[in-house]
């Protein structure tokens, strides 16, 4: 009978950890990207419409008339304007997330990250929630942190029921709408840097997944309303009305529709995800 | 909590009837390994199944039947038990925009230390592979030293009890190559269980005399060079003594029941067959007292990890 009580014995196991493992995923991931300029000129630029709104708010309040005479969602503070406001946002979601996200999985592939991952104490879910977290953060960037800006700054600028409105209400509809949004453009994201081995690859499919879609659900909208479901990001502007108490944003697809469609993108993506992430090395 | 509890009479790393097959090729038949602490190298010809079985064991793939335990816990099942492990990767893709002490910072922080820690933790790895000067380079400006070093580093950061090193020597300078084989002696000497995968068997033997070989997905031998070699019944033990009496030792040598053969090579010395190796060298000594047989010195000529290997896979 061997004797295997002769093992090391200065290992212990606490069972205690300083920090969920999906965490120092996630804080390397945001910590890297910002270190590119380019990137930070981007998001800067995300921030445009923002800050035009801003200024629109505190003239609205400041010299009332004079800025009503613009019109449109851009003098709107209530929620369905911030609605509105997640909609111009969109070609920066597109294009930011193509560049936080697309390589996430990808690199791991190419560079043998997954072996280096799973030969530590972490499973599947930690790992997709550490690297979705990247994704949502930067999401956050573009979408739910301006407005939480936008709230705070029109509170500053407005008083009475405005200004409640704008720091409790607003928030929290745009914090459950852009959760629910960044958890499942994260999904959908990961799944397709899963799939490849070239990050070029990952970003094509997803610009052809987001504008490609789009445009080809508006075509087809033209002859049937109700083809505008096959549209990506339609469906999530749709779907956020139901959070913003906004009027549909397509014509033939109610809102609910939407958010079914999305959440099956999310349960379509967590299946890809549990396919394509094995903790095997990839060879070149 | 950790959520497992540690039996510690049962093997550090434990294999039972694992088999791993990918559609219809199997890769790994049936395999049952038990290992305990000390270096383990896991030989096996390109293809015959040691790189898959080296992932099962370390619980990088689930075996398709059978099941891989540490400490008697299944390792998958408790991922919690990885905390045990450090693996090291034969390919030498990396994290190539990170610098090493970045990326040694992310390893060991998955593995649920705090800020302090992680960074003792990396600076100590570092400086055992001797990386501490090229700490803050980036990984894709590394020669390919420098990345197996650090991709050990990274197996060894959280102090690991099983240690897997896939190809560990691979693309290293003679002295990275002398100081990496003396790290794992002394891990091994440490009580760790060492698992070292290599098809370059002079690198094994440097490491190690005990050894499990996998040959067409099934575990052919297990145990100690010495040991397996005298397993090998058709193929008796070679020994070769220089003697100043030559013909008085061959002619002691062959009235032993445990020589089977004895000659005189081209180099006057005299050369013995025996079939149990392992016995005859617990007899030698006394022989050659008791009969003042001066031997001036023996050699086996093919217990050698080679010859062992030659003549279980037929190479």
């Amino acid at each position: 009978m061997p004797v295997y009580e002769r093992g090391y014995r200065h290992w212990e196991d606490s069972g205690r950890r300083a920090a969920p493992a999906w965490w120092a995923i996630a804080r390397r991931g945001i910590a890297e990207p910002i270190k590119s300029r380019r990137l930070l000129f981007l998001l800067v630029v995300a921030w445009v419409p923002a800050i035009v709104k801003g200024g629109i708010l505190y003239f609205t309040f400041k010299m009332g008339e004079l800025t009503r005479l613009l019109g449109g969602a851009w003098t709107d503070i209530t929620a369905p304007g911030f609605h509105a406001f997640l909609k111009w946002q969109s070609p920066f979601v597109l294009i930011v997330l193509a560049i936080i996200g697309a390589n996430l999985i990808t690199k791991d592939r190419r560079e043998n990250g997954l072996a280096l991952y799973f030969s530590r104490p972490l499973g599947l879910v930690d790992y997709v929630a550490g690297k979705g977290a990247i994704i949502m953060f930067y999401y956050f960037t573009v979408t739910l942190f301006p407005i939480y800006a936008l709230c705070i700054f029109g509170y500053l600028v407005t008083n009475g029921a405005t200004g409640m409105e704008m720091l409790l209400e607003i928030p929290l509809r745009a914090t459950a709408y852009c959760l629910l949004a960044g958890a499942v453009y994260a999904l959908v994201l990961l799944a397709i840097s899963a799939m490849m081995t070239r990050t070029a690859f990952s970003v094509m499919w997803w610009v052809l997944l987001v504008a490609g879609t789009d445009g080809l659900a508006e075509i087809n909208a033209l002859f049937d309303a109700r083809l505008a479901v096959m549209g990506f990001p339609g469906q999530f502007l749709n779907a956020g009305t139901l959070f913003f108490g906004a009027s549909p944003h397509l014509e033939g697809v109610t809102p609910v529709v939407s958010l079914a469609v999305v959440l099956l993108y999310a349960a379509v993506g967590w299946l890809l995800l549990r396919h394509r992430i094995r903790p095997v090395e990839v060879v070149s | 909590m950790s959520g497992f509890a540690t039996d510690r009479s049962a093997p550090v790393l434990h294999a039972e009837r694992v088999s791993k097959w990918f559609g219809e090729v199997i890769a790994v038949n049936d395999c049952t390994l038990s290992l305990g602490a000390g270096v383990t190298g896991l030989l096996g010809l390109n293809g015959a199944g040691k790189t898959t079985l080296f992932k099962l064991m370390s619980g990088l793939i689930l075996p398709s039947q059978g099941e891989v335990t540490v400490r008697g816990n299944r390792l998958r099942r408790e991922v919690g038990l990885f905390r045990r492990v450090g693996f090291c990767p034969e390919s030498d893709a990396l994290f190539d925009w990170l610098t090493g002490r970045e990326f040694l910072s992310l390893m060991v922080r998955l593995m649920g230390y705090d800020s302090a820690e992680v960074a003792r933790r990396t600076d100590e790895a570092l400086e055992l592979v001797r990386l501490s000067d090229a700490a803050d380079t980036r990984i894709g400006g590394y020669s390919k030293g420098m990345r197996q070093k650090i991709k050990m580093a990274q197996a060894l950061a959280h102090d690991p009890e099983i240690i897997f090193l896939d190809e560990p020597l691979n693309g290293m300078d003679p002295v990275s190559r002398r100081e990496i084989v003396d790290l794992v002696k002394r891990l091994g000497g440490e009580g760790r269980c060492v698992v070292v995968s290599s098809h370059i068997l002079p690198e094994i033997e440097t490491m190690t005399r005990s050894i499990a070989l996998i040959h067409h997905g099934k575990l052919m031998a297990e145990g100690d060079i010495t040991e397996i070699r005298d397993a090998i019944e058709d193929r008796p033990t070679i020994v070769a003594f220089r003697s100043p009496e030559p013909r008085r030792l061959s002619s002691f040598l062959a009235g032993q029941d445990l020589v089977v053969g004895v000659e005189l090579d081209e180099f006057g010395r005299v050369v013995a067959r025996t079939d149990h190796a392992v016995s005859f060298y617990r007899e030698l000594p006394g022989w050659l007292l008791a009969e003042d047989l001066p031997v001036d010195e023996f050699q086996t000529l093919d217990d050698n990890l080679q010859a062992v290997f030659d003549y279980l896979v037929g190479g």
